[in-house]
Protein backbone atom coordinates (compact mmCIF):
# COMPACT_ATOMS: atom_id res chain seq x y z
CA UNK A 1 0.00 0.00 0.00
CA UNK A 2 1.46 3.30 -1.27
CA UNK A 3 1.60 6.28 1.21
CA UNK A 4 -1.09 8.42 0.05
CA UNK A 5 -3.06 5.23 0.25
CA UNK A 6 -2.03 4.83 4.14
CA UNK A 7 -3.32 8.49 4.94
CA UNK A 8 -6.48 8.29 3.13
CA UNK A 9 -7.53 5.12 5.36
CA UNK A 10 -6.35 7.04 8.00
CA UNK A 11 -8.75 9.90 7.16
CA UNK A 12 -11.20 7.79 7.60
CA UNK A 13 -10.41 5.96 10.16
CA UNK A 14 -10.09 9.23 12.20
CA UNK A 15 -13.95 10.76 10.89
CA UNK A 16 -15.47 7.28 11.81
CA UNK A 17 -13.76 7.26 14.88
CA UNK A 18 -15.35 10.98 15.66
CA UNK A 19 -18.82 10.08 14.46
CA UNK A 20 -18.83 7.09 16.59
CA UNK A 21 -17.30 9.07 19.52
CA UNK A 22 -20.21 11.47 18.71
CA UNK A 23 -22.94 8.57 19.03
CA UNK A 24 -21.51 7.17 22.33
CA UNK A 25 -21.49 10.44 23.56
CA UNK A 26 -25.26 10.69 23.26
CA UNK A 27 -26.03 7.33 24.13
CA UNK A 28 -23.65 8.07 27.47
CA UNK A 29 -25.72 10.61 27.83
CA UNK A 30 -29.51 8.67 27.16
CA UNK A 31 -28.13 6.16 29.83
CA UNK A 32 -27.11 8.77 32.54
CA UNK A 33 -30.95 10.06 32.36
CA UNK A 34 -32.65 6.83 32.33
CA UNK A 35 -30.59 5.95 35.22
CA UNK A 36 -31.37 8.81 37.11
CA UNK A 37 -35.12 8.18 36.15
CA UNK A 38 -34.44 4.50 37.49
CA UNK A 39 -32.86 5.80 40.69
CA UNK A 40 -36.25 7.81 41.08
CA UNK A 41 -34.24 11.07 40.49
CA UNK A 42 -36.86 13.01 38.52
CA UNK A 43 -35.67 16.19 38.64
CA UNK A 44 -32.54 15.12 37.51
CA UNK A 45 -33.70 13.17 34.95
CA UNK A 46 -35.88 15.57 33.53
CA UNK A 47 -32.79 17.87 33.33
CA UNK A 48 -30.95 15.73 31.45
CA UNK A 49 -33.57 14.25 29.03
CA UNK A 50 -34.01 17.94 28.23
CA UNK A 51 -30.50 18.26 28.01
CA UNK A 52 -30.23 15.61 25.31
CA UNK A 53 -33.05 16.11 23.25
CA UNK A 54 -31.66 19.84 23.02
CA UNK A 55 -28.34 18.64 21.96
CA UNK A 56 -30.21 15.33 20.18
CA UNK A 57 -29.62 14.62 16.53
CA UNK A 58 -30.77 11.34 16.26
CA UNK A 59 -34.09 10.06 15.19
CA UNK A 60 -34.44 6.83 16.80
CA UNK A 61 -34.22 8.12 19.91
CA UNK A 62 -36.00 11.08 20.24
CA UNK A 63 -39.70 9.34 20.33
CA UNK A 64 -38.28 7.37 23.32
CA UNK A 65 -36.81 10.57 25.20
CA UNK A 66 -40.05 12.46 24.98
CA UNK A 67 -41.65 9.47 26.16
CA UNK A 68 -39.77 9.12 29.15
CA UNK A 69 -39.44 13.04 30.28
CA UNK A 70 -43.26 12.52 30.01
CA UNK A 71 -42.79 9.70 32.54
CA UNK A 72 -40.57 11.67 35.25
CA UNK A 73 -43.36 14.54 34.72
CA UNK A 74 -46.21 11.80 35.58
CA UNK A 75 -44.29 10.50 38.34
CA UNK A 76 -44.02 14.14 40.22
CA UNK A 77 -48.12 14.14 39.44
CA UNK A 78 -47.21 16.89 36.93
CA UNK A 79 -49.83 15.42 34.83
CA UNK A 80 -50.07 18.83 32.31
CA UNK A 81 -46.28 19.10 31.56
CA UNK A 82 -46.43 15.26 31.30
CA UNK A 83 -49.65 15.21 28.39
CA UNK A 84 -47.19 17.97 26.79
CA UNK A 85 -44.19 16.07 26.70
CA UNK A 86 -46.38 12.31 25.63
CA UNK A 87 -48.13 14.32 22.76
CA UNK A 88 -44.35 15.51 21.27
CA UNK A 89 -43.14 12.10 21.77
CA UNK A 90 -46.55 10.97 19.57
CA UNK A 91 -45.57 13.56 17.17
CA UNK A 92 -41.95 12.08 16.68
CA UNK A 93 -43.45 8.65 16.44
CA UNK A 94 -42.16 6.41 13.48
CA UNK A 95 -45.16 3.33 13.93
CA UNK A 96 -48.24 3.15 14.35
CA UNK A 97 -47.35 1.36 17.45
CA UNK A 98 -45.65 3.95 19.14
CA UNK A 99 -48.24 5.95 18.09
CA UNK A 100 -50.85 3.75 20.29
CA UNK A 101 -48.30 3.65 22.96
CA UNK A 102 -48.13 7.67 23.53
CA UNK A 103 -51.55 7.78 22.96
CA UNK A 104 -51.91 4.80 26.04
CA UNK A 105 -49.79 6.98 28.16
CA UNK A 106 -51.66 10.14 27.48
CA UNK A 107 -55.00 8.49 28.29
CA UNK A 108 -53.63 7.44 31.20
CA UNK A 109 -52.63 10.88 32.46
CA UNK A 110 -55.80 11.89 31.58
CA UNK A 111 -57.14 9.32 33.88
CA UNK A 112 -55.05 10.37 36.86
CA UNK A 113 -55.82 13.98 35.86
CA UNK A 114 -59.56 13.38 36.25
CA UNK A 115 -60.24 14.97 33.01
CA UNK A 116 -62.26 11.86 32.22
CA UNK A 117 -64.07 13.30 29.20
CA UNK A 118 -60.64 13.71 27.40
CA UNK A 119 -59.71 10.44 28.13
CA UNK A 120 -63.10 8.22 27.11
CA UNK A 121 -62.98 10.82 23.83
CA UNK A 122 -59.04 9.49 23.43
CA UNK A 123 -60.30 5.96 23.97
CA UNK A 124 -63.55 6.13 21.91
CA UNK A 125 -61.31 7.46 18.93
CA UNK A 126 -58.51 4.37 19.23
CA UNK A 127 -61.63 1.93 19.08
CA UNK A 128 -62.43 3.65 16.24
CA UNK A 129 -59.02 2.71 14.44
CA UNK A 130 -59.17 -0.19 12.66
CA UNK A 131 -55.88 -0.35 12.58
CA UNK A 132 -56.00 -1.03 16.78
CA UNK A 133 -58.77 -3.87 16.52
CA UNK A 134 -57.03 -6.30 18.28
CA UNK A 135 -56.17 -3.77 21.23
CA UNK A 136 -59.98 -3.55 22.02
CA UNK A 137 -59.41 -5.49 25.65
CA UNK A 138 -57.19 -3.04 26.80
CA UNK A 139 -59.16 0.34 25.58
CA UNK A 140 -62.04 -1.09 27.63
CA UNK A 141 -59.23 -1.99 30.41
CA UNK A 142 -58.32 2.23 30.44
CA UNK A 143 -62.32 2.86 30.12
CA UNK A 144 -62.97 1.13 33.16
CA UNK A 145 -60.18 3.00 35.02
CA UNK A 146 -61.89 6.13 33.43
CA UNK A 147 -65.11 5.37 35.18
CA UNK A 148 -63.38 4.48 38.12
CA UNK A 149 -61.65 8.18 38.65
CA UNK A 150 -64.95 9.69 38.24
CA UNK A 151 -66.66 7.78 40.45
CA UNK A 152 -68.86 5.26 38.22
CA UNK A 153 -68.33 1.78 39.46
CA UNK A 154 -70.85 0.17 37.99
CA UNK A 155 -69.92 1.49 34.86
CA UNK A 156 -66.48 0.35 35.21
CA UNK A 157 -67.57 -3.22 36.68
CA UNK A 158 -69.61 -3.14 33.01
CA UNK A 159 -65.98 -2.47 31.43
CA UNK A 160 -63.52 -4.54 32.76
CA UNK A 161 -66.71 -7.59 32.93
CA UNK A 162 -65.16 -7.06 28.66
CA UNK A 163 -61.74 -7.85 29.39
CA UNK A 164 -60.47 -11.68 30.34
CA UNK A 165 -57.89 -10.85 32.59
CA UNK A 166 -59.84 -8.28 34.24
CA UNK A 167 -62.58 -9.92 36.20
CA UNK A 168 -61.63 -9.55 39.79
CA UNK A 169 -61.66 -5.75 39.05
CA UNK A 170 -64.87 -5.96 37.87
CA UNK A 171 -66.07 -8.01 41.03
CA UNK A 172 -64.20 -5.38 43.50
CA UNK A 173 -66.04 -2.33 40.99
CA UNK A 174 -69.29 -3.98 41.24
CA UNK A 175 -68.85 -4.30 45.41
CA UNK A 176 -68.12 -1.13 45.77
CA UNK A 177 -70.71 0.42 43.72
CA UNK A 178 -73.42 -1.88 45.62
CA UNK A 179 -71.88 -0.16 48.80
CA UNK A 180 -72.59 3.33 48.06
CA UNK A 181 -75.62 5.01 48.55
CA UNK A 182 -78.12 7.04 45.92
CA UNK A 183 -78.22 10.27 47.20
CA UNK A 184 -81.29 11.26 45.71
CA UNK A 185 -83.14 8.09 46.85
CA UNK A 186 -81.71 9.07 50.50
CA UNK A 187 -83.01 13.20 50.28
CA UNK A 188 -86.35 11.34 48.83
CA UNK A 189 -86.79 9.13 51.82
CA UNK A 190 -86.11 12.20 54.12
CA UNK A 191 -88.33 14.43 52.24
CA UNK A 192 -91.28 12.07 52.71
CA UNK A 193 -90.32 11.16 56.49
CA UNK A 194 -88.33 13.15 58.35
CA UNK A 195 -85.03 11.39 59.60
CA UNK A 196 -85.37 8.58 57.38
CA UNK A 197 -82.51 9.09 55.22
CA UNK A 198 -80.65 9.48 58.93
CA UNK A 199 -82.02 5.85 59.38
CA UNK A 200 -81.27 4.48 56.08
CA UNK A 201 -77.81 5.68 56.19
CA UNK A 202 -77.48 4.02 59.87
CA UNK A 203 -77.46 7.59 61.42
CA UNK A 204 -79.98 6.86 63.95
CA UNK A 205 -79.35 9.53 66.86
CA UNK A 206 -79.58 12.58 64.05
CA UNK A 207 -82.43 10.74 62.37
CA UNK A 208 -84.48 10.51 66.22
CA UNK A 209 -82.91 14.14 66.81
CA UNK A 210 -84.41 15.27 63.31
CA UNK A 211 -87.82 13.72 63.28
CA UNK A 212 -88.34 15.23 66.92
CA UNK A 213 -87.75 18.54 65.88
CA UNK A 214 -89.98 18.45 63.25
CA UNK A 215 -92.64 17.25 64.76
CA UNK A 216 -92.02 19.91 67.82
CA UNK A 217 -92.66 22.46 65.23
CA UNK A 218 -94.79 20.56 63.11
CA UNK A 219 -97.33 20.34 66.14
CA UNK A 220 -97.02 23.88 67.04
CA UNK A 221 -97.51 25.55 63.90
CA UNK A 222 -100.66 23.36 63.34
CA UNK A 223 -102.31 24.22 66.83
CA UNK A 224 -101.82 27.67 65.93
CA UNK A 225 -103.55 27.57 62.58
CA UNK A 226 -106.10 25.24 64.69
CA UNK A 227 -106.56 28.37 67.20
CA UNK A 228 -107.00 31.13 64.06
CA UNK A 229 -103.69 31.89 65.32
CA UNK A 230 -102.76 32.65 61.41
CA UNK A 231 -100.36 34.72 61.75
CA UNK A 232 -98.55 32.86 64.49
CA UNK A 233 -98.64 29.78 62.66
CA UNK A 234 -97.59 31.36 59.67
CA UNK A 235 -94.18 32.40 61.81
CA UNK A 236 -93.78 29.50 63.05
CA UNK A 237 -93.59 27.48 59.89
CA UNK A 238 -91.35 29.88 58.42
CA UNK A 239 -89.12 30.56 60.97
CA UNK A 240 -88.86 27.07 62.93
CA UNK A 241 -90.73 24.03 61.31
CA UNK A 242 -89.32 24.74 57.56
CA UNK A 243 -86.06 25.67 58.48
CA UNK A 244 -85.86 22.42 60.39
CA UNK A 245 -87.30 20.28 57.64
CA UNK A 246 -84.86 21.91 54.93
CA UNK A 247 -82.10 20.85 57.54
CA UNK A 248 -83.22 16.74 57.65
CA UNK A 249 -83.18 16.11 54.10
CA UNK A 250 -79.70 18.41 53.45
CA UNK A 251 -78.68 16.40 56.53
CA UNK A 252 -79.35 13.50 55.29
CA UNK A 253 -78.01 14.19 51.97
CA UNK A 254 -74.47 15.42 53.72
CA UNK A 255 -74.74 11.81 55.43
CA UNK A 256 -74.94 10.00 52.39
CA UNK A 257 -71.94 11.41 50.38
CA UNK A 258 -69.87 11.40 53.17
CA UNK A 259 -70.31 7.61 53.88
CA UNK A 260 -70.12 7.45 49.89
CA UNK A 261 -66.39 9.62 50.31
CA UNK A 262 -65.65 7.01 52.89
CA UNK A 263 -66.11 3.97 50.79
CA UNK A 264 -64.81 5.27 47.12
CA UNK A 265 -61.38 6.20 49.62
CA UNK A 266 -61.28 3.43 51.47
CA UNK A 267 -61.46 1.54 47.11
CA UNK A 268 -58.89 3.64 45.97
CA UNK A 269 -56.96 3.11 48.56
CA UNK A 270 -56.67 -0.69 47.76
CA UNK A 271 -56.44 -0.32 44.25
CA UNK A 272 -53.55 1.73 45.04
CA UNK A 273 -51.65 -0.04 47.66
CA UNK A 274 -52.87 -4.10 46.96
CA UNK A 275 -54.20 -4.10 43.42
CA UNK A 276 -50.87 -5.73 41.64
CA UNK A 277 -52.37 -5.56 37.89
CA UNK A 278 -51.78 -2.66 35.40
CA UNK A 279 -52.71 0.96 37.53
CA UNK A 280 -52.89 4.63 35.62
CA UNK B 1 -1.50 17.27 -7.01
CA UNK B 2 -1.89 14.36 -5.02
CA UNK B 3 0.06 15.80 -1.95
CA UNK B 4 -2.49 18.47 -2.57
CA UNK B 5 -5.49 16.35 -2.28
CA UNK B 6 -3.81 14.17 0.32
CA UNK B 7 -3.22 17.69 2.90
CA UNK B 8 -5.94 18.63 1.58
CA UNK B 9 -8.03 15.19 2.76
CA UNK B 10 -6.54 15.12 6.24
CA UNK B 11 -6.78 18.91 7.36
CA UNK B 12 -10.40 18.24 6.38
CA UNK B 13 -10.72 15.45 8.66
CA UNK B 14 -8.60 17.45 11.57
CA UNK B 15 -11.54 19.79 11.79
CA UNK B 16 -14.36 17.91 11.38
CA UNK B 17 -13.04 15.69 14.20
CA UNK B 18 -12.14 18.93 16.42
CA UNK B 19 -15.42 20.75 15.67
CA UNK B 20 -17.34 17.03 16.03
CA UNK B 21 -15.19 16.97 19.87
CA UNK B 22 -16.12 20.12 20.83
CA UNK B 23 -19.90 19.56 20.07
CA UNK B 24 -20.07 16.26 21.48
CA UNK B 25 -19.21 17.65 24.97
CA UNK B 26 -22.71 18.06 25.80
CA UNK B 27 -21.34 19.13 29.37
CA UNK B 28 -18.43 21.35 28.26
CA UNK B 29 -19.29 25.44 29.68
CA UNK B 30 -20.00 26.43 26.36
CA UNK B 31 -23.06 23.92 26.07
CA UNK B 32 -24.22 24.58 29.67
CA UNK B 33 -24.42 28.32 29.21
CA UNK B 34 -26.58 27.25 25.51
CA UNK B 35 -28.77 24.62 27.59
CA UNK B 36 -28.85 27.57 30.23
CA UNK B 37 -30.10 30.19 27.80
CA UNK B 38 -32.81 27.37 26.14
CA UNK B 39 -33.96 26.56 29.55
CA UNK B 40 -34.58 30.04 30.66
CA UNK B 41 -36.08 31.06 27.30
CA UNK B 42 -38.82 27.92 27.88
CA UNK B 43 -39.22 28.90 31.34
CA UNK B 44 -37.59 25.93 32.99
CA UNK B 45 -36.11 28.72 35.17
CA UNK B 46 -35.45 26.59 38.19
CA UNK B 47 -33.33 23.91 35.97
CA UNK B 48 -31.74 27.20 33.93
CA UNK B 49 -30.36 28.60 37.24
CA UNK B 50 -28.93 25.36 38.00
CA UNK B 51 -27.32 25.35 35.13
CA UNK B 52 -26.08 28.91 35.07
CA UNK B 53 -24.53 27.72 38.35
CA UNK B 54 -22.53 25.20 37.06
CA UNK B 55 -20.54 27.80 34.88
CA UNK B 56 -17.19 29.12 36.78
CA UNK B 57 -14.11 30.87 35.76
CA UNK B 58 -14.29 32.35 32.51
CA UNK B 59 -18.11 31.44 31.32
CA UNK B 60 -19.25 33.25 34.24
CA UNK B 61 -19.94 37.15 34.05
CA UNK B 62 -22.39 39.81 35.13
CA UNK B 63 -24.78 38.30 32.28
CA UNK B 64 -24.74 34.89 33.99
CA UNK B 65 -25.25 36.21 37.25
CA UNK B 66 -28.20 38.33 36.44
CA UNK B 67 -29.37 35.44 34.60
CA UNK B 68 -29.18 33.11 37.95
CA UNK B 69 -30.96 35.99 39.61
CA UNK B 70 -34.00 36.54 37.05
CA UNK B 71 -34.45 32.76 37.08
CA UNK B 72 -34.54 32.53 41.13
CA UNK B 73 -36.84 35.52 40.71
CA UNK B 74 -39.28 33.85 38.57
CA UNK B 75 -39.14 30.70 39.68
CA UNK B 76 -40.30 32.26 43.48
CA UNK B 77 -36.99 31.42 45.21
CA UNK B 78 -36.74 34.72 46.14
CA UNK B 79 -34.22 33.91 49.01
CA UNK B 80 -31.93 32.93 46.73
CA UNK B 81 -32.58 35.58 43.92
CA UNK B 82 -31.59 38.23 46.66
CA UNK B 83 -28.34 36.74 47.45
CA UNK B 84 -27.72 36.22 43.37
CA UNK B 85 -28.49 39.84 43.10
CA UNK B 86 -25.76 40.89 45.55
CA UNK B 87 -23.07 39.17 43.68
CA UNK B 88 -23.87 42.05 40.84
CA UNK B 89 -21.30 45.12 41.55
CA UNK B 90 -21.49 48.58 40.82
CA UNK B 91 -19.44 48.43 37.45
CA UNK B 92 -21.92 46.01 35.94
CA UNK B 93 -23.97 47.42 33.47
CA UNK B 94 -26.77 45.31 35.38
CA UNK B 95 -26.20 47.10 38.52
CA UNK B 96 -29.55 49.58 37.87
CA UNK B 97 -31.06 46.80 37.32
CA UNK B 98 -30.22 44.53 39.91
CA UNK B 99 -31.12 47.11 42.29
CA UNK B 100 -34.80 47.47 41.17
CA UNK B 101 -34.96 43.67 41.32
CA UNK B 102 -33.90 44.05 44.98
CA UNK B 103 -36.56 46.07 45.84
CA UNK B 104 -39.33 43.86 44.09
CA UNK B 105 -38.00 40.80 45.86
CA UNK B 106 -38.39 42.63 49.16
CA UNK B 107 -41.88 43.30 48.59
CA UNK B 108 -42.61 40.60 47.65
CA UNK B 109 -41.01 39.00 50.61
CA UNK B 110 -43.12 41.24 52.73
CA UNK B 111 -40.09 42.44 53.92
CA UNK B 112 -39.42 45.91 55.54
CA UNK B 113 -37.01 47.71 53.20
CA UNK B 114 -33.77 47.45 54.35
CA UNK B 115 -32.47 49.20 51.02
CA UNK B 116 -30.94 52.86 52.53
CA UNK B 117 -33.33 55.55 50.68
CA UNK B 118 -30.86 58.22 50.53
CA UNK B 119 -29.35 60.59 47.66
CA UNK B 120 -26.13 58.04 47.33
CA UNK B 121 -28.24 54.90 46.21
CA UNK B 122 -30.40 57.45 44.18
CA UNK B 123 -27.18 58.47 42.86
CA UNK B 124 -26.12 55.63 41.64
CA UNK B 125 -28.83 53.93 39.03
CA UNK B 126 -27.42 55.94 36.11
CA UNK B 127 -30.17 54.56 33.69
CA UNK B 128 -33.05 57.42 33.43
CA UNK B 129 -35.60 54.14 32.92
CA UNK B 130 -34.74 52.65 35.93
CA UNK B 131 -34.22 55.99 38.13
CA UNK B 132 -37.92 55.99 37.34
CA UNK B 133 -39.56 53.13 38.02
CA UNK B 134 -37.37 52.58 41.01
CA UNK B 135 -39.06 55.30 42.53
CA UNK B 136 -42.28 54.70 41.74
CA UNK B 137 -41.82 51.28 42.81
CA UNK B 138 -40.63 52.56 45.97
CA UNK B 139 -43.02 55.10 46.63
CA UNK B 140 -45.94 52.36 45.91
CA UNK B 141 -44.41 49.87 48.27
CA UNK B 142 -43.41 52.38 51.05
CA UNK B 143 -47.99 52.57 50.88
CA UNK B 144 -48.26 49.27 51.99
CA UNK B 145 -44.56 48.99 53.96
CA UNK B 146 -44.17 52.22 55.37
CA UNK B 147 -40.56 54.12 56.45
CA UNK B 148 -40.60 57.02 58.36
CA UNK B 149 -40.19 60.21 56.36
CA UNK B 150 -40.25 58.59 52.93
CA UNK B 151 -43.81 59.47 52.49
CA UNK B 152 -44.62 62.82 54.17
CA UNK B 153 -46.63 64.67 52.25
CA UNK B 154 -49.68 63.99 49.02
CA UNK B 155 -47.83 66.05 46.60
CA UNK B 156 -44.06 64.44 48.23
CA UNK B 157 -45.77 61.20 46.92
CA UNK B 158 -47.83 61.99 43.58
CA UNK B 159 -44.82 63.74 42.40
CA UNK B 160 -43.23 60.66 41.07
CA UNK B 161 -46.18 59.14 38.70
CA UNK B 162 -47.32 60.79 35.50
CA UNK B 163 -50.93 60.67 34.01
CA UNK B 164 -53.34 58.31 33.63
CA UNK B 165 -50.51 56.68 36.91
CA UNK B 166 -50.78 59.46 38.83
CA UNK B 167 -55.08 59.56 39.22
CA UNK B 168 -54.39 55.78 40.50
CA UNK B 169 -51.69 56.47 42.64
CA UNK B 170 -53.83 59.07 44.10
CA UNK B 171 -57.00 56.78 44.85
CA UNK B 172 -54.12 54.16 46.51
CA UNK B 173 -52.94 57.21 48.71
CA UNK B 174 -56.33 58.07 50.27
CA UNK B 175 -57.60 53.95 50.71
CA UNK B 176 -53.93 54.18 52.98
CA UNK B 177 -53.93 57.41 54.57
CA UNK B 178 -57.85 58.34 55.28
CA UNK B 179 -59.90 54.70 55.01
CA UNK B 180 -63.16 54.71 55.88
CA UNK B 181 -63.00 52.16 58.64
CA UNK B 182 -66.50 51.97 61.12
CA UNK B 183 -65.90 51.86 64.66
CA UNK B 184 -67.11 48.01 65.67
CA UNK B 185 -68.38 49.94 69.65
CA UNK B 186 -70.80 51.77 67.57
CA UNK B 187 -71.94 49.16 65.31
CA UNK B 188 -72.75 47.26 68.74
CA UNK B 189 -74.18 50.26 70.50
CA UNK B 190 -76.25 51.07 67.34
CA UNK B 191 -77.56 47.68 67.05
CA UNK B 192 -78.36 47.81 70.92
CA UNK B 193 -80.62 50.85 70.17
CA UNK B 194 -82.38 49.45 67.62
CA UNK B 195 -81.40 46.03 66.22
CA UNK B 196 -79.72 46.17 62.70
CA UNK B 197 -78.82 49.69 62.78
CA UNK B 198 -75.20 48.60 63.22
CA UNK B 199 -75.34 46.44 60.49
CA UNK B 200 -77.00 49.59 58.54
CA UNK B 201 -73.77 51.78 59.74
CA UNK B 202 -71.39 48.96 58.02
CA UNK B 203 -73.76 49.44 54.86
CA UNK B 204 -75.01 46.08 55.15
CA UNK B 205 -78.90 46.94 54.29
CA UNK B 206 -80.03 43.70 53.15
CA UNK B 207 -78.89 42.33 56.55
CA UNK B 208 -79.95 45.35 58.70
CA UNK B 209 -83.88 45.27 57.41
CA UNK B 210 -83.04 41.34 57.98
CA UNK B 211 -82.62 41.55 61.90
CA UNK B 212 -85.22 44.35 62.27
CA UNK B 213 -87.57 42.31 61.11
CA UNK B 214 -87.18 38.82 62.50
CA UNK B 215 -86.42 41.08 65.68
CA UNK B 216 -89.86 42.74 65.88
CA UNK B 217 -91.63 39.65 64.44
CA UNK B 218 -90.47 37.25 67.07
CA UNK B 219 -91.00 40.17 70.35
CA UNK B 220 -94.43 41.06 68.54
CA UNK B 221 -94.99 37.24 68.64
CA UNK B 222 -93.92 36.43 72.31
CA UNK B 223 -96.10 39.92 73.38
CA UNK B 224 -99.19 38.64 71.31
CA UNK B 225 -98.90 34.88 73.07
CA UNK B 226 -98.41 36.31 76.35
CA UNK B 227 -101.42 38.35 75.54
CA UNK B 228 -103.51 35.45 74.76
CA UNK B 229 -102.28 33.58 77.78
CA UNK B 230 -100.00 30.70 76.04
CA UNK B 231 -97.82 31.38 78.56
CA UNK B 232 -95.18 28.35 77.10
CA UNK B 233 -95.07 29.47 73.57
CA UNK B 234 -94.58 33.30 75.08
CA UNK B 235 -91.74 32.75 76.98
CA UNK B 236 -90.43 30.26 73.74
CA UNK B 237 -90.66 33.43 71.09
CA UNK B 238 -89.24 35.83 74.00
CA UNK B 239 -86.65 33.53 74.02
CA UNK B 240 -85.59 33.18 70.35
CA UNK B 241 -86.11 37.38 70.12
CA UNK B 242 -83.43 37.86 73.16
CA UNK B 243 -81.40 35.52 70.92
CA UNK B 244 -81.89 37.34 67.71
CA UNK B 245 -81.54 40.67 69.55
CA UNK B 246 -78.43 39.48 71.06
CA UNK B 247 -77.30 37.96 68.19
CA UNK B 248 -77.76 41.02 65.75
CA UNK B 249 -75.27 43.20 68.35
CA UNK B 250 -72.77 40.69 67.99
CA UNK B 251 -73.06 40.33 64.18
CA UNK B 252 -72.78 43.96 64.02
CA UNK B 253 -69.63 44.37 66.09
CA UNK B 254 -68.25 41.59 63.68
CA UNK B 255 -69.39 43.13 60.63
CA UNK B 256 -67.95 46.47 61.79
CA UNK B 257 -64.65 44.29 62.22
CA UNK B 258 -64.91 42.19 58.87
CA UNK B 259 -65.41 46.26 57.08
CA UNK B 260 -62.46 46.68 58.31
CA UNK B 261 -60.41 44.14 57.56
CA UNK B 262 -62.05 44.08 53.57
CA UNK B 263 -60.82 47.42 53.23
CA UNK B 264 -57.46 46.91 54.22
CA UNK B 265 -57.69 43.19 52.16
CA UNK B 266 -58.72 45.58 48.97
CA UNK B 267 -56.23 47.90 49.25
CA UNK B 268 -54.14 45.20 49.10
CA UNK B 269 -55.64 44.14 46.25
CA UNK B 270 -55.37 46.96 44.81
CA UNK B 271 -52.38 48.06 45.09
CA UNK B 272 -51.08 44.56 43.72
CA UNK B 273 -53.03 45.26 40.92
CA UNK B 274 -51.38 48.21 40.31
CA UNK B 275 -48.32 47.15 40.44
CA UNK B 276 -49.12 44.31 37.97
CA UNK B 277 -50.97 45.98 35.36
CA UNK B 278 -48.21 48.44 35.00
CA UNK B 279 -45.71 45.90 34.95
CA UNK B 280 -43.58 46.84 37.66
CA UNK B 281 -42.38 43.25 37.95
CA UNK B 282 -41.15 42.61 34.61
CA UNK B 283 -37.96 43.08 34.27
CA UNK B 284 -36.56 45.50 31.41
CA UNK B 285 -34.36 43.18 30.07
CA UNK B 286 -35.41 40.58 27.24
CA UNK B 287 -32.86 38.14 26.74
CA UNK B 288 -35.10 35.97 24.71
CA UNK B 289 -36.31 38.39 22.04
Amino acid sequence: MGSFNRLVVLAILIFIDSYSFAQSNYESQFELAKNLMSEKKYFDAITEFKRLLFFENDDENIFIAYSLLGDCYKAGAKFDESIYYYTLSEINSKSSGQIYDAQIKIIRSNILRRTTNRALTLLDSLEANLKYSDKISEINYWRGWAFIFSDKWDAAADEFSKVDSAKQLSEFCKLTGDKLYSVPLVKAMSFILPGLGQFYTGNYISGVISLGWNVLWGYTAIKAFAADRIFDGIMVSNFLWFRFYRGNFENAQTFAESSNLLQTNKALNWLQTEFTGLKP
Amino acid sequence: MKLFFLIAIFTFSLIFVKNLSAQNEIHSPKNVKLFADYLFCEKDYLRAAEEYQKLNGGSMNDTVAYKIALSYYSSYNLEKAKESLKLINKNSIFYDESILESLKIQYLLNEKFNIEYDESLIATLKDEKIHSAFLKLWFTTNLRYPLPGVIDSEENFLDVFEEPLKSMAKELFYLRYYPNYKNPETAGILSAIIPGAGKFYVDEIGDGVMALLTTGIFVFLSYDNFRADHNFRGWLFAGISSLFYAGNIYGSVAAAQIYNARLDYDFGVKLNLFLEDNNFFIPHINFCK
